[in-house]
Order: C-alpha cells, then sequence, then structure tokens
C-alpha cells in the first residue's frame, strides 16, 4: 500500500463497481458503516436471510429501536451512497466472473430467485449454535438457547414456567437476562436454571485477556448480579442425559456429574423443568466459504475461513469478518469488519489491529474455559436420534465407523445420510464428526478441513425456482 | 380486533412482527409436525431458520419455516404429517 497518512479521504477505490455485504450482523454492518465514509460514491448491496437486520448479537422486535445506534444504516446513510437491501434473502450461490462475481439470492418465502453483480464481497454470515444430542431432545419444547433467546426478545413470548438452560460456555447468561426481563416486562413468573458444565473456577485460567479487556470484567460481574438479585440458579459440573417426558409434556431432565473434558460420571440427578435450552458455544457457518472455494483451517477444533491481516481471504476480491474466521463475539465481529471494509478503501488501520489483538486474546480464552472435548459421545445412547432431519440414530453413526470403515462426517453420511437432510447437516455434522472421531480405535480423524463442510448449496431452492 | 390466523381451524391471535412460530407457542402450541420415519413430533429448534425442524403447511404449501414466515391475517397454518404430501 502506498504510503499514506490514516483518517485521509482519497479512496483510490475510485474504480470499485459494487461491493455486497452478506451478512448485515455486527461484522457487517460495522464495515457498511466504514464504507459510508468513503468520499467516493459507492454502490453497496447488502445481504441477509433475515427479515431484519442485526444478526444474532442485535436481534430486535419490530418496530423497536434498533440496538446500536452508531451502526443503524437508517441513521447514518449517507446521501451519496447508492445501498440496495435484499433482506429475507439467502444467497445461494456465486460465481466467478471476469472482475467480478455474480450473487444468487432465494428469498425466503416462496420460489423467487434473483441476482446482483458486484466487483468485491465482504462475507461475514457468522455462525449457527452448537448444540449436542441426548435423549429425547428432539421433543417439542427442548429448543437451542439462541430460539429461546429469540422467544424472548423478538417476540416477546416466554415459553414454559420452569426452564433450563443446559450446556456449556457464556450464551445461558444473557438468555437468562433476556427471559428474566421480559418475563418482568409481561408480569409474569418464571424460574429459570442455568445448567454448566464446566467449573466456575476456571474463570481464573482467563485472567491475563481479563486484564486486557477490562471492559469484560465490568460485563462478566453484571451478569454474575443480575443473576443473583433475579434469582437465576446456577448448578455447575453437571451435563444433560436426557430429558423426561409424561403424558402432558416434558416434566424435567437428568443431569450426570462430568469431568473437565464432559466425560460423565455414574448416576443421574432428576431436575424438575418444562422447557429445556441448550447450547454448547457456536460453530462458524462455512457454507458459503465452501461454495466459494475459500481456504479454511482447523482453529480450536472449528474450521474457519483464512484471512490476512487486512481480513483478505484466498480469493482477490473477497473479504471475510466476524464468526467465520473464529468465534470471537461481537465486538471482535465489529472490529473485523471496519478492518475489511478500511482495506478494501485502501486505508490503514494500525488501531483496530490492536485492538482485535486483544479482542482474540480474550475469546480464545474463553474457549480454554468451555472446551467441548469429544468425550460428551459416552453420556449417549445407541438409540438417541444424532441427525434430526433423517433421524439418524447414535448406534447406526457408531456402526458405520466400526462396520463399514467410515473415517469423517462426510463418509458416515454416505453410508447413514447423517447431514443429507434439509438442514445439509448445520445440526449434527460437527457431532457425526466427534462421534465417528472417538469411536475409531485409532483416534485420527480422516477429516480436512477444506472438504468437511462443503455443501451443494447454500440455502433451499425449490426446482421451480431454480429453473426462473 | 386483533389479527388472527387458523392452525388447523383453530384461531390463534398474533401481534404485528410475529412469526407463525411466536404467535403458535405464544397461544401455548408446540408439536408443529411429524416425521416422516419414526412418527415423532418435532417443534421448533433453532427458531432461526437453520433446522428445518419448525416444518408447516401453509395455505396448502408444505414445508414452510413456521420460525421464518411472518405471521398474516387470515393465513391458513397446518400440522404438517411427514413430508407434507397428502
Ligand atoms: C443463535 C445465536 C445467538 C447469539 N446470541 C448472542 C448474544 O446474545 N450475545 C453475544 O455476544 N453473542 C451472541 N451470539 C454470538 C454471535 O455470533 C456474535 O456475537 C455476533 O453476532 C457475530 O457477528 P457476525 O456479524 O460475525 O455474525 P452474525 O451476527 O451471525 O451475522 C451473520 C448474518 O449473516 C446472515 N447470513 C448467513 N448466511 C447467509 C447467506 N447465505 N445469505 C444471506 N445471509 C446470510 C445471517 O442471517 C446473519 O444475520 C449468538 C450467536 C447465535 C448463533
Ligand atoms: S426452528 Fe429451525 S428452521 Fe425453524
Amino acid at each position: 500500500m502506498s504510503a499514506r497518512s490514516s483518517g485521509d479521504s482519497l479512496d483510490s477505490a475510485a474504480s470499485v463497481n459494487g461491493v455486497a455485504i452478506i451478512g448485515a450482523g455486527p461484522a457487517g454492518l460495522s464495515a457498511l458503516h466504514q464504507l459510508l465514509t468513503s468520499s467516493q460514491s459507492l454502490k453497496i448491496e447488502m445481504i441477509d436471510s433475515q427479515v431484519r437486520i442485526g444478526g444474532q448479537y442485535w436481534r430486535h422486535q419490530e418496530g423497536s429501536e434498533f440496538p446500536a445506534i452508531d451502526f443503524d444504516p437508517r441513521k447514518n446513510s449517507a446521501q451519496s451512497h447508492e445501498i440496495t437491501w435484499h433482506l429475507a434473502s439467502t444467497v445461494w450461490q456465486i460465481e466467478k466472473l471476469e472482475g467480478g462475481f455474480r450473487i444468487h439470492l432465494a428469498s425466503n418465502v416462496g420460489d423467487v430467485t434473483s441476482s446482483v453483480e458486484v466487483e468485491k464481497i465482504i462475507i461475514a454470515t457468522g455462525a449457527s449454535e452448537r448444540t449436542l444430542p441426548f435423549k429425547n431432545w428432539t421433543a417439542p419444547g427442548v429448543m437451542s438457547a439462541g430460539a429461546l433467546q429469540s422467544l424472548a426478545k423478538e417476540y416477546q413470548v416466554i415459553p414454559g414456567k420452569r426452564i433450563c438452560i443446559v450446556g456449556s460456555g457464556v450464551f445461558a447468561m444473557p438468555v437468562a437476562k433476556s427471559i428474566k426481563e421480559t418475563a418482568k416486562k409481561m408480569g409474569t413468573e418464571v424460574e429459570v436454571t442455568i445448567i454448566e458444565a464446566q467449573s466456575m473456577t476456571r474463570w481464573w485460567r482467563n485472567s491475563l485477556a481479563f486484564l486486557l479487556n477490562p471492559s469484560k470484567i465490568f460485563e462478566a460481574c453484571g451478569f454474575l448480579i443480575f443473576m443473583k438479585v433475579n434469582g437465576v440458579k446456577r448448578i455447575s459440573k453437571r451435563m444433560v442425559r436426557g430429558v423426561k417426558i409424561e403424558a402432558g409434556g416434558i416434566v424435567g431432565l437428568n443431569v450426570a456429574r462430568v469431568r473437565s473434558d464432559l466425560r460423565p460420571e455414574r448416576g443421574v440427578e432428576f431436575l424438575p423443568g418444562d422447557l429445556v435450552a441448550t447450547s454448547f458455544g457456536f460453530i462458524p457457518d462455512m457454507t458459503l466459504a465452501s461454495i466459494l472455494g475459500l481456504e479454511r483451517r482447523e482453529l480450536s477444533g472449528d474450521v474457519v475461513v483464512v484471512v490476512n491481516a487486512n481480513q483478505r481471504t484466498s480469493i482477490d476480491g473477497i473479504w471475510a469478518a466476524g464468526e467465520i474466521t473464529g468465534i470471537g463475539g461481537h465486538e471482535l465481529a465489529i472490529t473485523e469488519g471496519a478492518i475489511a471494509a478500511r482495506d478494501l478503501l485502501q486505508r490503514r488501520s494500525p488501531l483496530l489491529k490492536w485492538r482485535r489483538v486483544r479482542q482474540r486474546l480474550f475469546t480464545r480464552g474463553l474457549t480454554k474455559i468451555y472446551p467441548v472435548s469429544n468425550r460428551w459421545v459416552e453420556s449417549l445412547d445407541d438409540a438417541d436420534i444424532v441427525c434430526r432431519c433423517e433421524e439418524v440414530t447414535a448406534g447406526e453413526i457408531k456402526e458405520s465407523a466400526h462396520q463399514l470403515g467410515a473415517d469423517s462426517a462426510r463418509t458416515a453420511k454416505l453410508f447413514t445420510r447423517a447431514g443429507m437432510g434439509l438442514c445439509q447437516g448445520r445440526i449434527c455434522q460437527r457431532n457425526v464428526k466427534e462421534i465417528i472421531d472417538f469411536v475409531r480405535s485409532d483416534g485420527k480423524s480422516a477429516s480436512d478441513p477444506n472438504r468437511e463442510t462443503v455443501r451443494p448449496i447454500g440455502g433451499v431452492v425449490t426446482l421451480g425456482g431454480l429453473s426462473d | 380486533m386483533a389479527k388472527s390466523f387458523s392452525f388447523n381451524g383453530d384461531g390463534i391471535n398474533f401481534q404485528s412482527g410475529d412469526s407463525v412460530a411466536a404467535a403458535l407457542i405464544r397461544s401455548g402450541y408446540r408439536a408443529l409436525r411429524r416425521t416422516r420415519f419414526a412418527g415423532q413430533e418435532r417443534s421448533i429448534f433453532c427458531g432461526i431458520g437453520q433446522c428445518f425442524d419448525c416444518l408447516v403447511i401453509i395455505d396448502g404449501k408444505a414445508n414452510q419455516r413456521a420460525c421464518l414466515v411472518p405471521a398474516k391475517q387470515g393465513m391458513q397454518v397446518e400440522f404438517q404429517e411427514g413430508a407434507g404430501k397428502a
């Protein structure tokens, strides 16, 4: 890059013929925020499969104030740029053209498809939630913690009276908070219990990262105080073994004591409850990255997009930011989105890069506090369903490894159909991989980060839609 | 007058901005479909359009994700059996 003072407005991005930002979460909106400061007028395509902008973190009720004023594009949209919004539209294919890309979109409702052509792309498609299978986890009334949060936060719905949030990681705390706040607003009573697999004392392991990110100390204390004041119960070092169902529905769950590698100890305890939410962290969404053939690698057990210091990917003209480059939370996503957009505008970002170092240190520390080792597989019974779409059990997947020689989620899929359903393996692929790794006696996985996440198309389009 | 759609013939009130699933769960419903093989009841799981567990029939069209489709006045929503074909 040519030497130039920072904060300049002399964008040599004048020739940019169109930029698409795929994903309007914290990373994508932060990138947009930077692009809007360009003195050149830009043609920007904003694409998101959700009806409302904000991604996972800035979920909000329709008609309510956008939760992050600084990043609200309706407040900041400069006249000189042309922004086209494609909401409720999922990107399912991207073609490489001479000097650009053609992005194919499918509307969520109905079979409407369309396409846009751009020169540059910032992909910020975020993450999906990680859940682990257990007995009766397919029953109505068992849902991901994210689903519970969306019901409470976006729709003001409290779907139970005694809610148990089981899993591992910090996400249970904001979810519990959303429920309690919504219940208070509606004047209803709700009991909330968090069942965490790890011990609280592990937080000390991340003390350096906390010191580098003092705001996180306040945030953590804030949650702990909120939970104390609002009577959210916390149980540590326990993991769910199954949900108990009687004629009228869910009556509670069985939990077992686990070690830090999630290996269950003998015996179970019963906890009453009528709704079970579960979360074991997040998994970067590699769907578009694999369609594009972006280079990927493994990071703390996840497959992530490889980026350079300026968030550039292995393909010229494509940047990546946010959770798809490694799980890091909304603040890191904002920083990465800004760096990507600034690089696209040929601006430098030394301060943002230092912030990124601090923030990455913090979140990589969190993965050490809440590791999910594949020993959770010991909690599964052979009859438990692992692939929800194709109704494939743990026993069938184990057998495909023992008897048929499946050595990765990809080969297990061919033998058992696990991961072949409508969700395209989003929910089970990681779990199938870990079951296979766990049962193979050589302990070696044939998984390849640049193959495992390949999905044929990025969304579901019916044949009628494709032929338009 | 409250806005409503029907679920298997029952009237379901909804608020503006509701998804079909949010309105149904607010009204105390959980099961939305039965699976093709084991005939298990299912409801929402991911809540954000990724898992395809919340499939229902809307105005005669099968396999619609109840967590994504916005509720509309007069919509006819039905519990989906298997793949949703008669
Ligand atoms: C269910 C859930 C709940 C979460 N809640 C919290 C929370 O309360 N607090 C917290 O700190 N973190 C939360 N997180 C973590 C969250 O991932 C980050 O904090 C933050 O939202 C990451 O920002 P992002 O921009 O990278 O991704 P996201 O916010 O996930 O945004 C990505 C966007 O890309 C869109 N997208 C993906 N694929 C396509 C496609 N093919 N076509 C079109 N659009 C597409 C998605 O619809 C989404 O809006 C949550 C994550 C999940 C999965
Ligand atoms: S609940 Fe997962 S797609 Fe609707």
